[in-house]
C-alpha cells in the first residue's frame, strides 16, 4: 500500500464514494435537525427518557445531594397530602 | 461509508490505523483528562462561561431563524448543548470521542460533526501554507514561526480526521447491535423511570434556552411515583459516577503456561 492510496483513502475517496459527510454543507438549522433527530429517532418516549437521564447526568454531585433531599422532603409531602372521595349530596 | 462491506470497512480501519489513529487517539484521551482536570481546578465558572456564549449564539441564530419552527429549533439545540457540556464535565468525556451509554447510536452525528470541523481546519492550513511559504521566500518576517504553526495545525487536524474515519468505520461495523442496545436501554429505562421522564421532560420542553433549575423540577411532581422513580435515577446516575472517578483495575485471562 503506497502514501498516494493512503491519503486518498482518508480524504477523497469517502467523498468520492458517495459518503460526504452529513453536515458537510448543511446550515445551523439543518445542523440542529440533524442533532435532534438523531436524538429522539422519531419516537416521542425516546426522547423524553433521553432527555430525562441527560437532564440528570448534567447536574453536578452537589445539586445531586441537594435533589436527593428535596424529593425526600416532596415524598414526605405527597405521603402526607389527604385524600378526598366526593360523596353524593343528600340534601 | 453508510454502504460499506464489513471486508471494506476492515481494509479501511487497517489504512487508518497504519496512519496512526491508535496512537493519536491515545494521545487524545490524555489531553482530555489534562483539560477537564485544569478546567475543574482552575475554571471553577467554566460552564457559567459555555452558557454565555451558546446564549450569544443563540441570540443570533435565532435573529436569522425564519419561522417559528426554526425557532423552537435552535432553541431546543441550545438547551441540549448546555446539557451536554454538563454532562461532559461530569463524566470527563468528551462527546466527540466517547460512546453516550443510554444513547449509542447518537455518537455518529458527532463523530461526522467532529471530522467536518477538522476538515475545515485542514483546507484552511493547506490554502495558509503556500501564501506562508511564499511570503517566506521573499523575506517577509516573522513568517517561520507562523509557517511551524501551521504545519503543527495541519498534522492535528489530518490525524483528527483520521481518528473520526476510524472510528466511523468502528461504529459502521457494530451499528445494528448498537441500534439493538439503545432500544433494550431505552424500554428499560422507559419501565423504569417513565414516570419522571414527564415531568423533567416537560420542564425541560417548557424553558427557552436556559435549563429549568432543580427547584422547578420538584415544584412540577404531583405524584409519589414519579418521585420515587426520579430517586431511583439519581441512585443510578450517582452510583455510575463513583465507579467511574475511582480507578478500577481490570483483569484479563492469560492463557496458562504449562
Amino acid at each position: 500500500m503506497n502514501l498516494l492510496e493512503l491519503l486518498t483513502t482518508v480524504f477523497i475517496l469517502d467523498e468520492v464514494a458517495g459518503c460526504k459527510s452529513k453536515t458537510d454543507e448543511t446550515s445551523t438549522i439543518l445542523t440542529a435537525t440533524s442533532f435532534i433527530s438523531a436524538m429522539n429517532n422519531g419516537n416521542v418516549d425516546m426522547e423524553k427518557i433521553n432527555t430525562t437521564v441527560s437532564y440528570i447526568e448534567s447536574l453536578s454531585d452537589d445539586e445531586l445531594a441537594s435533589l436527593t433531599v428535596k424529593l425526600d422532603k416532596k415524598e414526605e409531602s405527597l405521603k402526607e397530602a389527604k385524600t378526598y372521595r366526593l360523596k353524593k349530596y343528600n340534601g | 461509508m453508510d454502504n460499506l462491506s464489513r471486508e471494506e470497512l476492515d481494509r479501511k480501519i487497517k489504512i487508518y490505523e497504519k496512519l496512526g489513529a491508535l496512537q493519536f487517539q491515545k494521545i487524545v484521551f490524555k489531553l482530555e483528562k489534562i483539560k477537564f482536570a485544569i478546567i475543574k481546578k482552575y475554571f471553577p465558572n467554566y460552564i457559567k462561561f459555555t452558557d454565555k456564549i451558546l446564549d450569544f449564539k443563540a441570540k443570533s441564530r435565532l435573529k436569522k431563524a425564519k419561522t417559528e419552527e426554526e425557532q423552537t429549533k435552535i432553541k431546543k439545540l441550545i438547551r441540549y448543548s448546555k446539557m451536554y457540556n454538563r454532562r461532559e464535565l461530569n463524566t470527563l468525556k468528551n462527546r466527540n470521542y466517547h460512546i453516550n451509554n443510554n444513547d449509542p447510536t447518537v455518537i455518529y452525528d458527532y463523530l461526522e460533526w467532529n471530522k467536518s470541523i477538522h476538515k475545515k481546519g485542514l483546507i484552511t492550513n493547506i490554502v495558509s501554507l503556500p501564501i506562508l511559504i511564499g511570503l517566506a521566500s521573499i523575506a517577509v518576517p516573522y513568517t517561520v514561526p507562523f509557517i511551524a504553526l501551521e504545519t503543527f495545525s495541519a498534522i492535528v487536524n489530518f490525524e483528527c480526521i483520521n481518528i473520526q474515519n476510524y472510528n466511523i468505520c468502528r461504529y459502521k461495523k457494530i451499528e445494528p447491535l448498537l441500534e439493538k442496545r439503545k432500544q433494550r436501554e431505552v424500554k428499560n429505562n422507559i419501565e423504569r423511570y417513565g414516570k419522571a421522564s414527564e415531568v423533567i421532560y416537560n420542564s425541560v420542553d417548557k424553558s427557552d434556552t436556559k435549563l429549568p433549575s432543580i427547584d422547578e423540577i420538584v415544584e412540577n411532581i404531583t405524584t409519589k411515583e414519579q418521585a420515587e422513580q426520579m430517586k431511583k435515577l439519581l441512585e443510578k446516575i450517582a452510583s455510575e459516577r463513583k465507579v467511574n472517578s475511582t480507578d478500577v483495575t481490570t483483569y484479563q485471562f492469560v492463557k496458562k503456561k504449562s
